[in-house]
């Protein structure tokens, strides 16, 4: 009985049935798991968070496919990027420090003050860049977007209108990730760095205003228009945009921190039409939903007057969540005029091409490549796989990580393997298992954190070496791993101490065990059974006197103490029962 | 001739303001106590041997653009920063404060740079020393005339299209604008970023050249357009290639100008330096470049002015709920206002391509020019090592009439001016007689000609000295 079958079956036992019956809610959720949520294995959790995802992606999505009617759709989705400080001055980036001790007088816009281009915030963009196989400029620049709100000290935002860091990238919907039902390749057009803006707080009659948040460093992703047939599809990309940016660790984590905003353009024209219909602009739409319901709902609008004869005014349009409805903001009268200005005070910024090449070394692999290198390199399951990632908060490899630990614990015990001499094929799968179902499951049980994960990947591929190398046995295996959550002992201490290595015993101390096993009292009861099973020919007979064997090999394993091998045990009392009589083929 | 100690200096300044208050030089004043402490300190250091700098001690007036710290404020002449004091202060004034110079106060000037005689102000109209119905030139008027009333040997300007020149050249004093990024503009409110130079106006070329060494002696990192000082080498020759641009000799050129202009000339031919008429020819550009580029700027650098932080707070945007409306209209003067209508207009969106972008190709040319003659590198065959050209197309004008001057008439006192501060090229100019200033250009980085330059002139006996008591 090799151990790996047993934790397979515990897999099956324990994982949530994503394909069991309830359509709609499991498309969806199929949808979710591509990008966010975890594929969790202990099944009250699973539920839990099955229900969670289902609640929270409640959307009214809208389809056009049986309608004259094409929809086109633009995205400009803004995100914090991951820096300490400022994007022009020293000032510490935070989301919850007391409101207005954030600011440095380059944020406050005092008079005399230039800003100056901290140039960390560069990797975390230049990765956003790469991960939508975006083209980074060399050469880049600042400018000024000019408009008065009380949030924004200087009356302009420093952003990146005239040459942009990057541009021309794309990014790609699949069925398998994202749940479309065709990949769908959506364009960006390009990606720009810029200034956030301060906070309002309503406090009626007063509004309060908090410039922790301003000249926090963002990254705006523009994409092209593209055609949708379900305004989900919108959501969805968003969803996608997001996991890249999770994925190469650009941005802070979270819409509901403000880390992720975005800004929808819709439009719609006859089916086949050459031209584009008039668009209108959703302002500050912060989640997938938002986006997905927006859409639905302005597509819905602009059909209705577009049939009922009437004209699109191009517009801006706010999100009303509680009505699900659009709301006009200002019209093309009303349109602020930025007066767009190269920022004088800043120097272009340019980039060597050997460090673009340099910074795309060390961007973290896109969740699709990871997943799919530990299913082709490492054999694991594809499931298994999403699961590592899901665990690791969309993050491939990330530092402390689930999948870092697994392909830690698969490189060195496969070394350790080579060193053996011993050829095990499917080293990457058993460790996936181990890691994945044995330890996070026994983790989960404890409720214990992974970030908190006292077993080492050294422990656990010394103690997956000895298994795999057959040096101690899947059982022994499985009652050392819980103790090596609460002992600092190697797998190879206890082992020691304990004597639960696999001995060679001789056929002889093997059938004197075995013996003594057919002498007790139950011993000689099944024994008797056995032999009354003699008369049953065939597989039939067969298939009983297996089940009615399989205590004595238990029996006997346990008289052994883990130190023999299931498969050994097993030759041994088929020698000794043939000799007693019993019919065994 | 040795200086007088500190204190001897800081008493006969403080007589010298209370005297002279009718120029109306000054906005603020640093208290008396805290000056004749500096003083004494820096008397002791000098008197042991151990002055933290050649200047230690000297007395320095402040532009009112200029951050410094508490208790001066910081009012660029408008209402709408009338009680500002500055929580920054600028890195030159730092820098000159540590080397031992005292800042005396706050000089007046046109409201956040924006003129080009000191009658924008909300302090109040700046008088010319020497004839009080006369222009004392601007924006830098205050301390133009700090310098010329013989209150200080030493002020602090800035020059965004000649204004440390043109009221040196008026006051007859020297007027020293560097290469672009060469004193950190760190706490210097901006008027035209792209433009703005910090400068120093002084009696004496050579406290100009000291003080610019000091305070250019290494970048500031918080000025991103902080560049180091270049060590251009110059031609090991004695005597220099003088460039004469053509371009420059304007129909309207004031007989007395012009004849200065060719006095120094011979004067310096005569000492064996080599004249050599060259051409700029995109320089008739220039001023209406500058007009459009500065108010561009001016109107994007201006509206963080909005009551709500700092500042003048109107009562009818605390009340009517219209914000910031009519704390604008009642802080800024209306030149300001002038030139953010201005600038709001070239760069909105069907107006950006015809006005901003044309003035900045022009920009360009105008650099070119200059890259023409100078010589772009070392070793390149440039043809001139100096240009020598008027300031100013006239001496001072009276105060009334520039006051009468209706729209844009009062620009062409900056049309000799404009095209070093385009370029980005330092500038100084030299006093050649009452009222008249020659300004002498180099190369970006090329202040050492200046100096030599000036130093030439000087031994011609071809800079005009303003006797003490003025």
């Amino acid at each position: 009985m090799p151990p790996r079958l047993t934790t397979h079956l515990k897999l099956l036992a324990l994982s949530p049935r994503l394909s069991s019956p309830c359509p709609p809610l499991c498309r969806r959720l199929t949808i979710v798991t591509a990008s966010t949520t975890s594929d969790p294995l202990n099944s009250q959790k699973a539920q839990k968070a099955i229900l969670k995802a289902a609640h929270k992606r409640k959307t009214t999505s809208f389809t056009a496919t049986d309608t004259p009617w094409q929809i086109t759709c633009g995205l400009e989705v803004h995100a914090q990027l991951n820096t300490e400080r400022k994007l022009f001055s020293a000032a510490r980036t935070s989301v919850t420090a007391p409101p207005n001790t954030h600011i440095s007088p380059i944020d406050a816009s005092l008079p005399g003050v230039q800003p100056t281009l901290n140039p960390s915030v560069l990797l975390p963009a230049i990765r956003a860049a790469l991960s939508f196989s975006c083209t980074i400029n060399t050469h880049s620049r600042f400018d000024r977007k000019h408009y008065f709100y009380w949030d924004q000290p200087a009356g302009y935002q420093i952003t990146q209108y005239y040459s942009p860091l990057a541009a021309r990238g794309h990014f790609t919907l699949t069925p398998a990730w994202d749940g479309v039902d065709t990949p769908i390749q959506i364009g960006i057009r390009q990606v720009q760095l810029e200034q956030d803006t301060g906070k309002t707080l309503s406090a009626p009659p007063n509004n309060l205003v908090d410039l922790n948040r301003v000249g926090a460093p963002l990254v705006e992703i523009i994409t092209d228009p593209f055609p949708i047939e379900d305004s989900e599809i919108a959501g969805k990309a968003l969803a996608k945009i997001q996991a890249y940016l999770k994925a190469v660790d650009a941005c802070v984590l979270g819409m509901e921190w403000g880390g992720l905003r975005a800004d929808v353009n819709v439009s719609v024209a006859p089916r086949g039409s050459s031209t584009l219909g008039q668009r209108c602009e959703i302002k500050n739409l912060s989640s997938f939903k938002a986006v997905t319901d927006a859409v639905a709902a302005e597509a819905k609008r602009q059909i209705s007057l577009l049939e009922s004869g009437k004209e699109i005014v191009g517009e801006t349009r706010g999100w009303d969540a509680e009505k699900g409805v659009t709301t006009r903001l200002r019209g093309k009268e009303g349109e602020v005029d930025y007066r767009y200005m190269p920022e004088p005070d800043l120097p272009p910024v340019d980039i060597a091409e050997n460090a673009i090449l340099k910074i795309q070394e060390t961007v973290q692999m896109l969740p699709e490549e990871a997943v799919e290198k530990l299913v082709n390199v490492h054999g694991i399951t594809w499931k298994d796989a999403r699961t590592m990632l899901a665990l690791d908060d969309g993050r491939p490899m990330a530092e402390g990580g689930v999948m870092e630990f697994f392909t830690e614990v698969t490189k060195v015990v496969q070394e350790y393997l080579e060193n053996q001499k011993k050829h095990v094929g499917d080293v990457g799968r058993v460790a996936g298992n181990w890691v994945l179902h044995e330890l996070w499951g026994l983790l989960t049980v404890r409720e214990i954190e992974w970030k908190d994960n006292p077993v080492d990947a050294a422990r656990m591929a010394q103690l997956l070496g000895y298994l795999l190398a057959d040096a101690i046995t899947g059982p022994t295996a499985k009652k050392l791993l819980p103790r090596l959550l609460t002992s600092p002992e190697t797998p190879a201490e206890i082992i020691k101490r304990e004597n639960l290595a696999v001995q060679n015993h001789t056929d002889d101390q093997l059938a004197a065990i075995v013996d003594s096993v057919l002498a007790t009292p139950k011993g000689t009861q099944v024994l008797e059974q056995l032999m009354a099973l003699n008369s049953i020919a065939g597989p039939k007979g067969d298939k009983k006197r297996m089940g009615v064997k399989s205590y004595f090999i238990g029996a006997t394993m346990k008289e052994l103490k883990g130190t023999a091998q299931a498969k050994v045990v097993e030759q041994a009392v088929n020698r000794v029962l043939k000799e007693k009589g019993v019919a065994l083929n | 001739m040795p200086l007088p100690p500190p204190t001897t200096t800081v008493r006969a300044s403080l007589n010298a303001i209370a005297r002279h208050s009718a120029l109306n030089a000054f906005v603020s004043v640093a208290p008396e106590s805290h000056l004749l402490a500096k003083a004494a300190a820096a008397e002791a250091r000098i008197a042991a041997g151990s002055p933290l700098s050649d200047l230690d001690g000297r007395l320095i007036a402040i532009k009112d653009n200029i951050c410094t710290p508490s208790p001066l404020r910081t009012t660029c002449a408008s209402k709408i920063l009338g009680n500002y004091t500055s929580p920054i202060s600028a890195t030159v004034v730092d820098r000159l404060e540590a080397a031992g110079m005292i800042t005396l106060g706050k000089t007046n000037m046109d409201e956040f740079g924006m003129g080009s005689h000191s009658v924008f102000s909300s302090h109040g109209a700046v008088k010319n020393p020497h004839d009080s119905d006369l222009s004392t030139g601007g924006s830098s008027g205050g301390s133009a005339a700090a310098v010329a009333a013989g209150i200080c040997d030493l002020a602090l300007g800035t020059d965004t299209g000649g204004s440390i020149r043109l009221p040196s050249a008026y006051c007859s004093i020297t007027g020293f604008k560097p290469s672009y990024g060469l004193l950190s503009r760190w706490g210097v409110v901006a008027y035209a970023n792209s433009l703005d130079t910090v400068g120093i106006l002084s009696r004496n070329w050579r406290d100009a050249r000291s003080l610019f060494s000091l305070l250019s002696a290494a970048p500031d990192t918080l000025d991103p357009t902080s560049i180091p000082r270049p060590n251009p080498k110059i031609r090991s020759s004695s005597t220099l290639r003088i460039g004469i641009p053509v371009d420059y000799n304007l129909h309207e050129l004031d007989d007395r100008v012009r004849s200065a202009w060719i006095r120094t000339l011979e004067s310096l031919s005569n000492a064996g330096h080599e004249i050599i008429p060259i051409s700029l020819p995109n320089t008739k550009h220039a001023l209406a470049a500058y007009y459009v580029l500065a108010p561009a700027e001016a109107s994007s650098n201006l509206a963080r002015y909005d009551g709500l932080r700092y500042g003048l707070r109107s009562e009818q945007d605390r009340v009517n709920g219209t914000l910031f409306a009519g704390t604008r209209g009642e802080g800024f003067g209306e030149e300001v206002k002038k030139r953010i209508l201005l600038g709001a207009f070239s760069l909105s969106a069907g107006k950006m391509d015809n006005y901003f972008i044309q003035a900045q190709k022009i920009r360009k040319m105008v650099q070119d020019d200059f890259t023409a003659v100078f010589g772009r590198d070392e070793g390149d065959a440039s043809q001139v090592d100096v240009l020598i050209a008027p300031t100013s197309p006239s001496p001072p004008p009276k105060i009334a009439e520039v006051a009468d001057a209706h729209g844009t008439d009062g620009y062409v006192a900056d049309v000799l001016t404009t095209p070093a501060s385009l370029a980005g090229i330092p500038s100084i100019s030299l006093p050649v007689e009452k009222g008249v200033g020659m300004q002498v250009m180099a190369q970006w980085g090329g202040e050492e000609v200046l100096w030599k330059v000036a130093e030439g002139l000087e031994e011609a006996g071809g800079i005009y000295q303003l006797e003490t008591s003025e």
